[in-house]
């Protein structure tokens, strides 16, 4: 199955937006859509309906100006028809025409005025009667008149007494022969035709007149005009109307204007004038704003529906979708959550219900799966199990059977038990006082053996309670299958503290087995399970008690074995480990290197003491057999060699003794050899034993190859031969066993070869040229056989000096006199006179030690010359020096003065110096 | 090591003691010993033959001197064999052991003394 793909379709990408947000967001959107429409749509219709109201004003304005402009020819034709009149008719005057005036006057109810002048501009006759006589020839249409003029249209005059403003026509009273004979005028108010237009417009409607200049005439705008007010100059779209050209306004083009309006600016042609009619533009603009609410409030609902079926969707829809959305992505994952009923839409109800039964039909198959994969993995534990345990006891048992190191094995078993068998395995055994050791300690986690030598300082197990100590009693193994605490207060832990630490370990299963020997319990392995939580069952205990049964016979053997092995290796080691004789211009090394496999002791020794004529004997043995047989062989042999050798017995004579002795105790090979520093010669005896090598100081190297016998034992009252050989000073001799050369079972001969090679050219001291054969010969593996060594260089003492140093002890005095004579041999001194001159050097030497020192390590120094037929020596010490106490000190300063020509003691706040002279009877070559 | 051997036997009932090899301060004290053992409290003295002695130096003869005194406590008599050309018998001489206990060339000739003495 693959969850991966499954969580990926049912868990959402951050980047997709759910269904509520969707679905908030469109509610959001909606909304400011709607809300845009509607206030684009009032900008449009409040555009539109401006124009619409603007055109229809520039009609009206139209309209009202032909009504003007109808008014004006009215009164241009009137006049028309009166001048002819008046042209044709009598006398001018005011009694003549004076009635038809009148009549003229009151026919038009707009006109104000009617009167004729005559040429000159005086008045002669007027509709009402009055003026007559009073000039008005200043006027400018009475001007233009006067020049000519067919017929004039006065600009807007203000009138002086009633403030009216008033418009004049006038055109001339032809006589029938075409001349002119008078002037006729018709004056009238605007403000009567703008009010008459009035009376057709609605309230708010307002129509001003203005003249050619722009001089407002009349305005039925409520408002009283200054003669300053109506002479300001025009506005641009007047101007433009009083051109020619009809505008539309909008805003406040009249100075008078207190609020927005709009309307048109029309001329008049035929008096060059102009009309503007306004309406205010707010009640306009109130109209399309309430509708616009209207349409806002439609919106409103629209959203607020919206909200009520997206909130609807969210709860019934998208609310349980996420829930099982999210029940989906826990069954995705492995869980089994409940899948609660949400009240919502019937589908997801439904699809609530199909997950349930799908989860129960997952949980089911996953149990019936789990439940399969259970049973056949305790199957194959089971089996691993087993096998494991089988390996187990198989591998310990070996391991068990091959080693003799019982506290290693034991160790080691227990931490070969960890983890296939234990998580805990612990090794205590009775030592040979009868106390409890705990061998070992092994848990797959450091840590917790930490703990658990912690537990067991603190806490020492009671030997009333301790189960370890009970089996140890019982012998009886015991299996605890599951731990509790009432357990562990039965078993001695009754404090909490202690209760906590072994919490700590997590103890779940117990088993201790004990180790028996001949029916006696010498120790108890316990197995625990902890951290696993496994249990031991009967047949671990069968495998523990077999394992247990093993060690036991482990141990015993072992133990059989150490002590054999201890007796053994304390007899080598005192044969071995002794202190090579010191002597002046004699170097001696010695080694002994153990086999490799070997657990027994071998029965190689070398011995090297000084005989008490000053030579030097030199043995190596090689005791057929291992362990204590040999090792006490080895003793006796040693023993007995070295107090024939101090007899005096001669290597072949020695030799012949020996072997008498061996009669009854097996075999052995030995190579003895006396090393004579005084004649330079070798004098050896060979039982068998690989032929000693003499390195001589040009590097060539030669085989002491005579002297050979059979071994000791081999043959009762067999003869042994010896043989002598001179060396040369700085040759050193090396004695060995045959396991320095018996490898890779290659024949003895060409071992021997190996060897004579090897040393060849290294003719150094003892323990470099030792250290040399071992490196060639083994190759820095140990050997099959143990191997030993022991290899003497003598250098030729210096004749003209001898120096000599010794702990200031008795023992010193044989090793002062031998190295004395040998070089007074050297030097062809007679016997006689060697002995004189020995007695007093040491009768010198022992004042030095009796007297002279409490601390042991103090040394004596002799310096020794032979210069002009005499010697001299210096005794030198640095104690202080007392006089002779006793018969024999006195005689030991008595012999030193018979014995030597001269005697001096110089006894100093440093050390006594006693100086020895002797004149020598015959000449000494040096 | 200083070695030294002794060995006894009897000479028509005079116990005669043969001591080789070399006596010094290392071994005097063992020497004494088994040389005043040779003598039986019946015997009318000792003979010790220095003959093989190699070494012998004021230790020893204090040794000597010592035996002598002991042997005499009970009234034995001490003789020495020291051939003429013996290496000790110089510091013997030295050491006026001579005038003490008696010096003879050969075994007879102590045998001879201890014999005149009976």
């Amino acid at each position: 199955m693959d969850n991966g793909s499954n969580m990926k379709r049912i868990n959402l990408s951050p980047r997709t937006w759910r269904l509520g947000t969707t679905l908030a967001v469109s509610v959001v959107l909606l909304f400011v859509f709607l809300l845009s429409i509607a206030l684009l749509t009032y900008q449009a219709m409040l555009r539109e309906r401006r124009n619409s109201e603007v055109d229809s004003a520039v009609i009206v304005a139209r309209t009202m100006a032909a009504q003007v402009d109808r008014l004006l020819a009215d009164v241009e034709g009137t006049t028309f028809t009166a001048a002819l009149f008046l042209g044709g008719g009598p006398a001018l005057d005011q009694s003549h025409t004076g009635a038809y005036l009148k009549a003229l006057q009151e026919q038009y109810d707009i006109l104000r005025a009617v009167f004729i002048t005559d040429l000159a501009g005086v008045v002669i006759a007027s509709a009402e009667g009055e003026g007559i006589g009073r000039s008005i020839a200043s006027r400018p249409y009475i001007i233009a008149l006067r020049q000519g003029a067919r017929t004039v249209w006065s600009d807007g005059l203000v009138g002086l007494q009633s403030g009216e403003v008033t418009v004049a026509f006038a055109r001339p009273v032809n006589g029938v022969d075409g001349t002119t004979r008078a002037f006729l005028v018709a004056a009238f108010y605007p403000l009567r035709v703008t009010a008459r237009l009035q009376a057709s417009l609605p309230r708010d409607a307002a129509v001003t007149l203005f003249d050619r200049r722009g001089f407002i005439l009349a305005t039925t705008y409520p408002v009283r005009l200054t003669p300053e007010q109506r002479s300001v100059p025009p506005a641009p779209e007047v101007r433009e109307a009083l051109e020619g050209r009809p505008v539309r306004t909008i805003g406040r083009p009249l100075p008078f204007h207190r609020e927005d309006r709009y309307g048109a600016v029309v001329p008049v042609p035929r008096a060059h004038w102009a009309l503007a009619f306004g309406r205010p533009l707010a009640p306009l603009q109130a109209r399309l704003r309430a509708q616009l609410e209207r349409q806002m409030i439609a919106v409103g609902i629209a959203v607020i529906l919206a909200s009520i079926v997206f909130l609807i969707v969210l709860q019934r829809v998208v609310r349980p979708l996420e829930s099982l959305a999210r029940t989906s992505a826990a069954i995705a994952r492995g869980e089994r959550p409940q899948i609660q009923v949400e009240p919502g839409a019937v589908e997801a109800g439904e699809l609530a219900a199909g997950l349930r039964s799908m989860v129960g039909a997952i949980a089911r198959r996953e149990d019936e799966l789990h439940s399969a994969l259970q049973n056949e993995q305790a199957a194959r534990e089971a089996a691993e199990r087993a096998q494991s345990r089988l390996t187990f006891l198989t591998e310990a048992s070996a391991m068990l059977a091959t080693s003799l190191d019982y506290e290693e094995t034991l160790r080691n078993l227990a931490r070969m038990a960890v983890p296939q068998f234990a998580d805990w395995a612990t090794v205590d055994v009775l030592d040979e006082n009868g106390r409890l050791e705990r061998l070992g300690v092994a848990h797959v986690d450091p840590a917790k053996v930490e703990l658990a030598y912690e537990l067991q300082q603190r806490f020492p197990p009671d030997p009333r309670t301790s189960g370890v100590y009970r089996v140890i009693r019982s012998g009886q193994p015991e299996l605890y299958p599951a731990i509790t605490d009432e357990m562990l207060r039965a078993a001695g832990v009754y404090d909490d503290e202690r209760l906590r630490l072994v919490w700590e370990l997590k103890f779940s299963s117990i088993m201790l087995v004990p180790i028996a020997i001949r029916g006696e319990t010498v120790g108890v392995i316990t197995f625990v399970w902890a951290e696993s939580g496994r249990t031991y069952t009967n047949d671990d205990l069968h495998l523990a008690m077999d394992l247990a049964r093993r060690a036991a016979r482990a141990v015993d053997n072992a133990r059989l074995y150490r002590r054999t092995r201890n007796t053994a290796e304390t007899l080598q080691r005192s044969l071995l480990l002794k202190t090579l004789p010191e002597l002046p211009g004699i170097a001696i090394a010695a080694r002994y290197l153990p086999a490799r496999m070997e657990t027994e002791v071998g029965g190689d020794w070398y011995d090297a003491f000084p005989l008490q004529d000053g030579r030097i004997g030199l043995v190596m043995g090689d005791v057929a057999g291992r362990g204590v047989e040999a090792g006490a062989v080895m003793g006796q042999l040693q023993n007995a060699l070295r107090a024939y050798a101090m007899e005096g017995h001669e290597p072949g004579t020695l030799m012949e003794r020996l072997n008498h002795m061996m009669e009854a105790h097996g075999m052995a090979t030995v190579f003895y050899l006396v090393f004579d520093p005084d004649h330079w010669t070798v004098r050896y005896a060979n039982a068998g034993h690989p032929p000693a090598i003499v390195c001589a100081p040009d590097g060539t190297v030669e085989m002491l190859e005579g002297g050979a016998s059979l071994p000791l034992g081999g043959s009762f009252g067999a003869v042994y031969r010896e043989a002598t050989r001179a060396i040369m000073p700085g040759s050193t001799i090396v004695l060995y066993t045959d396991g320095l050369i018996e490898l890779r079972g290659e024949p003895i001969d060409a071992g021997m070869d190996r060897l004579v090679r090897a040393a060849t050219g290294h003719a150094g001291l003892p323990d470099g040229l030792l250290d040399h054969l071992v490196a060639t010969m083994l190759k820095g593996e140990p050997s099959a056989d143990d191997v030993a060594l022991l290899a003497l260089r003598a250098e030729a003492l210096d004749a003209a000096h001898l120096h000599l140093r010794f702990p200031a002890l008795p023992s010193s005095l044989p090793r002062l006199r031998h190295a004395l004579r040998r070089w007074l041999v050297q030097s062809d001194i007679p016997p006689n006179e060697i002995f004189e001159i020995s007695v007093a050097v040491s009768e010198a030497f022992s004042n030095a030690v009796e007297h002279a020192y409490a601390a042991g390590d103090a040394v004596v120094e002799i310096n020794a010359r032979i210069a002009d037929g005499a010697l001299l020596i210096e005794v030198q010490d640095w104690g202080k020096w007392r006089a002779p106490r006793g018969a024999h000190r006195g005689r030991g300063l008595g012999l030193m003065r018979g014995l030597m020509d001269e005697v001096a003691v110089t006894p100093g706040e440093a050390g006594t110096v006693v100086r020895l002279r002797r004149t020598l009877r015959r000449e000494v070559q040096v | 090591m200083t070695v030294a051997s002794v060995r006894v036997q009897l000479m028509d009932g005079i116990p005669m003691a043969t001591l080789t090899g070399e006596v010094d301060i290392v071994n005097a004290g063992e020497i004494s010993g088994q040389l005043f053992a040779a003598a039986p409290n019946t015997a009318t003295g000792l003979i010790v033959d220095l003959s093989g002695v190699s070494y012998l130096d004021s230790r020893g003869v204090h040794l000597l001197f010592e035996l002598a005194n002991r042997l005499r406590m009970r009234h034995q008599g001490l003789h020495l064999v020291v051939p003429p050309r013996a290496l000790i018998r110089r510091v013997l001489l030295l050491t006026h052991v001579d005038s003490v206990i008696p010096l003879h060339q050969d075994v007879s000739g102590a045998m001879g003394a201890l014999k005149a003495e009976e």
